[in-house]
């Protein structure tokens, strides 16, 4: 079961790559740098999913109800830094083809930019913080992000609408090549897949450092 | 109610003898009012263009005045243990937690007065800006701020890097509470109106209460 799951990631990971850069056509504005979506996407339901578990994991921490929640909290939260990352950069490249900036006060990169920043603050809570304490604190820190990102992203929505720059490729229908729409599934099977996986990995790493030596990892 | 009063009193009595945490937070709007000033003056802007970035400015210094001194409230408590002490009467966490909101409301709303006085001097507004109105969106906002900076000041009192931390984790979390707040006082400022029944004006009717709400429920677990 070890090997077969990253198997299976790696596979579908490879499929991905070849559908992106060999299935699908061209876009027909944007070219080819248009086929950066394909990952862009994926991060970012990744990195919401990522997100969700660290919900979950930092109520269990603070209930103690779970003696890994911890770990899980911890993988998590550097699991939904790295594809929050993966978004921005993605993002900021495509912007930049896109737009000719790498960035704009634009809703959906601003409450990226936001969420980034809440992860980067409770990974640095979790170094710096009063290791005697940290993971009550950590969890208190998960349980108020996650709730202020939705309130984050609600907000943002009501800037001016000539603020909303981000493209609408679903909800607008753009994607009328199936070969498209195949694209941006596996991609998004990927990125899901490789999220869970690395916060099984990382947790279970870092469950086992707290037990080898008796502190929090 | 009696507990959260005698805590207040505690607070309040403490401050006005040490006046440590009120002068760091009136020094420091003030200083960095005069100093935002000197960098608008050079760019020879308009009456109407200050107007309209006035408001923005309000927030963004009570930010950065606010965060960097509201831990010292907090880290009296750390000195001598006096939190430990008072964790160990009857008094339940949230009425402890509750408290000290209430005593960094108070002193943080005063100053935030001060320093909107202070900016509104430097550059010259000569528009009337003190109105009911703009005290309830001052007041609103720092009650949706104080509970915020005060859990996480105490989250990070015994940490190290604490002055570099609390802002760090403080600042995300602050963003829908300054959109609301710079919205609402920049129509009020600007059409005389402020859009109480729009979305901003509910939000920011709601996230005192809630904030309130989910800290002074989370506050135990920190100091468990």
């Amino acid at each position: 079961m070890k090997k077969i799951i990253p198997s299976i990631i790696w596979l579908l990971g490879l499929l991905a790559l070849y559908w992106t850069f060999v299935v699908v056509p061209n876009e027909r504005v944007m070219g080819p740098v248009q086929r950066i979506f394909y990952f862009h996407v994926g991060a970012a339901l990744a990195c919401y999913a990522a997100c969700a578990v660290m919900l979950v994991a930092a109520l269990l921490s603070l209930g103690n109800k779970w003696m890994r929640a911890d770990a899980t909290l911890k993988a998590s939260v550097e699991v939904a830094f790295l594809f929050c990352s993966i978004v921005m950069v993605t993002g900021m490249i495509w912007g930049k083809a896109a737009w000719n900036t790498a960035f704009r006060f634009e809703p959906r990169l601003v409450s990226f930019l936001v969420l980034w920043l809440m992860l980067l603050g409770s990974n640095l809570l979790r170094t710096f913080g009063d290791q005697a304490k940290v993971k009550q604190h950590v969890a208190v820190l998960a349980v108020i992000s996650a709730l202020t990102v939705p309130l984050v992203v609600v907000s943002i929505k009501f800037l001016p609408q000539a603020a909303q720059l981000h493209p609408q490729v679903v909800q607008q229908q753009g994607l009328r090549d199936e070969r498209f729409s195949q694209a941006m599934l596996l991609g998004i099977l990927t990125m899901l897949s490789l999220q869970a996986w690395l916060i099984w990995l990382r947790s279970r790493m870092a469950f086992m450092e707290e037990q080898g030596d008796g502190t929090s990892a | 109610m009696k507990v959260l009063l005698l805590l207040l009193q505690k607070d309040m009595r403490l401050e006005f003898r040490r006046k440590e945490t009120v002068l760091a937070m009136v020094s420091l709007a003030l200083l960095l009012s005069v100093v935002v000033s000197f960098g608008l003056s050079s760019a020879f802007l308009n009456p109407s263009t200050t107007l309209k970035i006035f408001c923005p400015l309000v927030w963004v210094l009570f930010l950065f005045w606010s965060t960097l001194t509201v831990g010292r409230s907090i880290e009296y408590e750390f000195e001598s243990s006096c939190l430990e002490g008072l964790l160990l009467t009857r008094a339940a966490p949230e009425i402890i937690f509750l408290a000290k909101v209430v005593h960094n409301f108070l002193l943080t709303f005063l100053v935030q007065i001060l320093s909107v006085a202070f900016l509104e001097l430097w550059l010259g507004i000569e528009k009337q800006i003190f109105g009911v109105e703009f005290i309830l969106i001052i007041a609103l906002a720092t009650g949706a701020y104080t509970p915020l900076a005060t859990l996480l000041a105490t989250m990070t009192a015994t940490a190290r890097l604490k002055n570099v931390l609390l802002p760090l984790i403080l600042l995300p979390l602050l963003i829908p509470t300054l959109f609301a707040a710079i919205e609402l006082s920049t129509e009020l400022l600007i059409s005389g109106q402020a859009p109480w029944n729009g979305f901003w004006g509910c939000l920011l009717v709601i996230l005192p209460l809630m904030y309130t709400l989910i800290c002074a429920a989370l506050f135990k677990f920190t100091v468990r």
